[in-house]
């Protein structure tokens, strides 16, 4: 008899736990419906030693065919990451298609590159090393130098990586990659610090939810989960002369229905990223801010309004 | 050890022995390597369908506000595509071609998702705008409250429409169209094109709208899991012919069916072996041994169970004379002598029975018997009973010659009837055991009823 009341009083405990932890959950998940814009949180697991071979991966010019560039040459750390040319160099020189986007956040998009072909971050990476115009180079070659250099053989040993080879390559450099993305004084403030935004950017905040910035802006990276037309509302692009690159993904779809569509590149960092657009057709951050108010939300926007978001997106640069 | 106990600990092995040997099989030969691999990517496949589904509805019915639910579950139907190691199903063509059309399904969900991320962003944009257009309309228009009310009538069946998913039909917005300009047809220039540029874009509005309905519903018929729930049941129906013609399953079958026959077979001796035990033994402790009559016991548990229901009478048989024989002729004379006379009793019961009596013998012990007589239907008299004696005493009196001497041997019996001379066992037995002394002194081989004693 008293066996029975005691198990019965256990059950009776386990189930009250059971249902505060659903309790719990229920709780996270309502907090997370209603939020558009998901905070970055400090990594806490970093692994030191794969990210610095992935660093030294990303900076060595000897992974081009012509020993002149790295993916750093591009990809500039003191410009955010991007390299603040309206067009990217390719290795000879001359201009590129695209303005040269900031990686410093790729991690968290879903489609990579300004059109966004690539679905992956691995394809990507290949692409850049293998094309013609950039690092041209062939796996087996380049696998064939890393293995030639004991520096890097003690380097991949020491980041656990148990032979060099295209995918441990990949993953090193993605490794470096991943650990660039840093958390905001916004995410601070998303996760419950007011106190790290002052009034003018909250009502920035404010202004870039309610203006609808934050229907094409959102997720964890404040873009890059999605593809959009540029120019929802009125056509961006003068239809007497069309570029190439103003086709958008529909270079690499063919469909009708993907012209002018072209990955929402991500905000975070965007104040230190300038020019602007793929085609750099927007030298400055209010220049942006004001096609995308036009072109996008159909707005006419006054002053006031662009310096609000400008102030808002200068809170989303990461704190070392 | 005896057999009981060895039997018993077998049958503990074999079972014991049994799950494990089903155990290896399912592990080891249930699932071969390539079948597994594929079964976990449709199942994971079917996972991510489901799970994609969910976040497509939340986004629709706006619980959430941002895609990277759908992103991440995309990436992952991507990861598992192309990650999926193709070399171990190099040799089945069949389910090469199965995994590709997966592949292409997959592709098609995922630019229908693609699709529905930017319409449904589009969409909540220029729901936005269309609010903001109805806004500067209010302020431009120059008095007529008819044109106001219009639009925000349009404004809210646009948000009604999008809460509660149906559809705006084109003839809808045509009906709006037509009703919204006749009444801006007086309003000043300014408001007069605010309302053309607003009814451009609701048109635009509610063609997206149903695209998005469209592709929600595509996304619901759940192509990619029916498919994979298809080629999962092709698979696990070849992969069982695959096991069936297997020579291993085929010699662990052999060994399971050697295993299932040792455990019938010792079921089978442990049910016979108890059952001759229990006979046995049964008969042992109901029998006399010597004369194959029912004992002392049976015959105490037989009175108990029909003493207190029915009527009857007790004939107590002793016999006279066998002292004598058994001293001097010999305790095997003695023991034949005994089993002659139970089968002349047996006789006298067989001849006397009739429908209203049932009467059976018993040997209390020594040369002690007992006649029970049962009077089943209670049409009872003591002429039967006299005829039962008499036919006792005159069947059992014979002579045993020997070359020295002649030897007599006679029955005295002594009649109780029941319930008349009481209900309990042992009063019953005391007035049969009185009934045959007083025949004894009657000058034997004669019967005695105990109610002739008293008067």
């Amino acid at each position: 008899m008293n066996k029975i009341v005691v198990r019965t009083f256990a059950y009776f405990i386990i189930g009250m736990l059971l249902s505060l932890c659903n309790v719990k959950v229920i709780a996270q998940e309502s907090g997370n419906f209603i939020k558009p814009i998901k905070p970055i949180e400090k990594q806490t697991s970093i692994q030191r030693h794969q990210v610095n071979l992935g660093k030294v991966l990303f900076e060595d010019v000897n992974l081009s065919e012509n020993k002149q560039m790295a993916c750093i040459s591009c990809h500039l750390p003191e410009k955010g990451y991007a390299d603040g040319l309206p067009f990217s160099k390719d290795n000879a020189g001359k201009d590129k298609v695209y303005n040269t986007p900031s990686i410093s956040y790729s991690i968290y998009n879903y489609h990579v590159s300004w059109t966004g072909k690539f679905k992956s971050l691995e394809e990507h990476l290949d692409f850049l090393i293998t094309n013609k115009t950039l690092m041209n180079r062939k796996w087996p070659s380049l696998i064939a130098q890393l293995k030639g250099n004991s520096e890097y053989q003690s380097l991949f040993t020491l980041a656990g990586y148990n032979e060099i080879s295209k995918s441990t390559v990949i993953d090193a450099i993605i490794k470096f990659e991943a650990n660039l993305a840093k958390p905001s004084r916004f995410d601070l403030y998303l996760l419950g610090d007011k106190t790290k935004l002052n009034s003018a950017e909250i009502a920035g905040f404010n202004l870039f939810k309610s203006a609808g910035c934050v229907s094409c802006h959102q997720g964890t990276n404040l873009g890059g989960n999605l593809r959009q037309k540029f120019g929802v509302i009125k056509p961006y692009f003068p239809e007497q002369k069309i570029n190439t690159r103003d086709l958008g993904y529909f270079n690499s779809s063919g469909k009708d229905e993907d012209i002018n569509f072209f990955r929402v590149p991500s905000l975070r960092n965007v104040a230190k990223t300038a020019p602007y657009f793929h085609d750099a057709s927007a030298p400055t951050l209010e220049k942006a801010i004001q096609v995308m108010f036009t072109y996008q939300l159909g707005i006419d926007a006054s002053e006031e309004d662009i310096e609000s978001i400008k102030a808002f997106l200068a809170t989303l640069d990461a704190i070392e | 050890m005896t057999l009981k106990r060895f039997i018993k600990n077998s049958l503990v092995v074999t079972c014991l022995v049994f799950p494990l040997i089903w155990l290896y099989m399912d592990s080891e030969l249930g699932m071969s390597r390539r079948a597994h691999e594929v079964d976990m990517l449709l199942l994971n496949v079917i996972q991510v369908d489901t799970e994609l589904t969910e976040h497509v509805l939340r986004t629709r019915s706006q619980l959430t506000l941002h895609y990277d639910d759908i992103s991440s579950s995309q990436k992952r139907l991507h990861n598992l595509l192309s990650k999926f190691p193709m070399s171990i199903i190099n040799n089945s063509t069949a389910l090469k071609e199965q995994l590709s059309a997966i592949a292409e399904l997959s592709l098609k969900t995922q630019n229908s998702l693609d699709k529905f991320k930017s319409i449904n962003s589009q969409v909540s944009q220029r729901q936005r705008y269309i609010k903001y257009l109805a806004e500067e309309i209010e302020k431009t228009s120059s008095s007529t409250t008819s044109v106001i009310n219009e639009v925000n009538q349009v404004v809210t069946e646009v948000f009604n429409a999008r809460i509660f998913g149906y559809q705006i039909s084109e003839s809808d917005v045509n009906n709006y169209n037509e009703r919204l300009l006749n009444v801006a047809k007086d309003d000043n220039q300014e408001t007069q094109l605010l309302v053309e540029k607003f009814l451009i874009h609701f048109q635009e509005l509610s063609l997206l709208a149903n695209k998005e309905t469209i592709i929600v519903s595509n996304i619901l018929e759940h192509k990619l899991r029916n498919q994979s729930l298809k080629i999962r049941k092709e698979l696990l129906a070849s992969h069982y012919k695959e096991l069936l013609n297997s020579k291993d399953i085929q010699r662990y079958l052999i060994v399971y069916a050697g295993f299932l026959l040792i455990l019938i077979l010792f079921f089978v001796l442990n049910r016979r072996h108890l059952k001759r035990y229990a006979s046995k033994h049964k008969q042992h402790s109901e029998r006399d041994e010597l004369t194959q009559l029912y004992n002392r016991r049976v015959f105490l548990k037989k009175l108990e169970s029909i003493i207190h229901r029915q009527s009857g009478a007790l004939l107590f048989i002793d016999l006279d004379g066998f002292k004598r024989i058994n001293d001097q002729l010999g305790h095997n004379v003695g023991d034949e002598t005994l089993q002659m006379v139970a089968s002349k009793l047996k006789n006298v019961i067989e001849l006397n029975e009739s429908s209203h009596i049932f009467a059976e013998v018993f040997r209390l012990g020594g040369d002690e018997f007992v006649v029970l007589i049962e009077n089943i239907d209670r049409t009872y008299s003591t002429d039967c009973l006299k005829d039962f004696a008499s036919s006792a005493v005159k069947e059992c009196a014979f002579n045993l010659t020997s070359p020295n001497d002649e030897y007599f041997l006679s029955v005295s019996v002594g009649i109780a009837q029941f319930p008349e001379c009481g209900k309990d066992i042992a009063e019953l037995l005391n007035c049969a055991d009185k009934a045959m002394y007083e025949s004894k002194q009657r000058g034997r081989s004669c019967y005695t009823f105990y109610h002739e004693i008293n008067q």
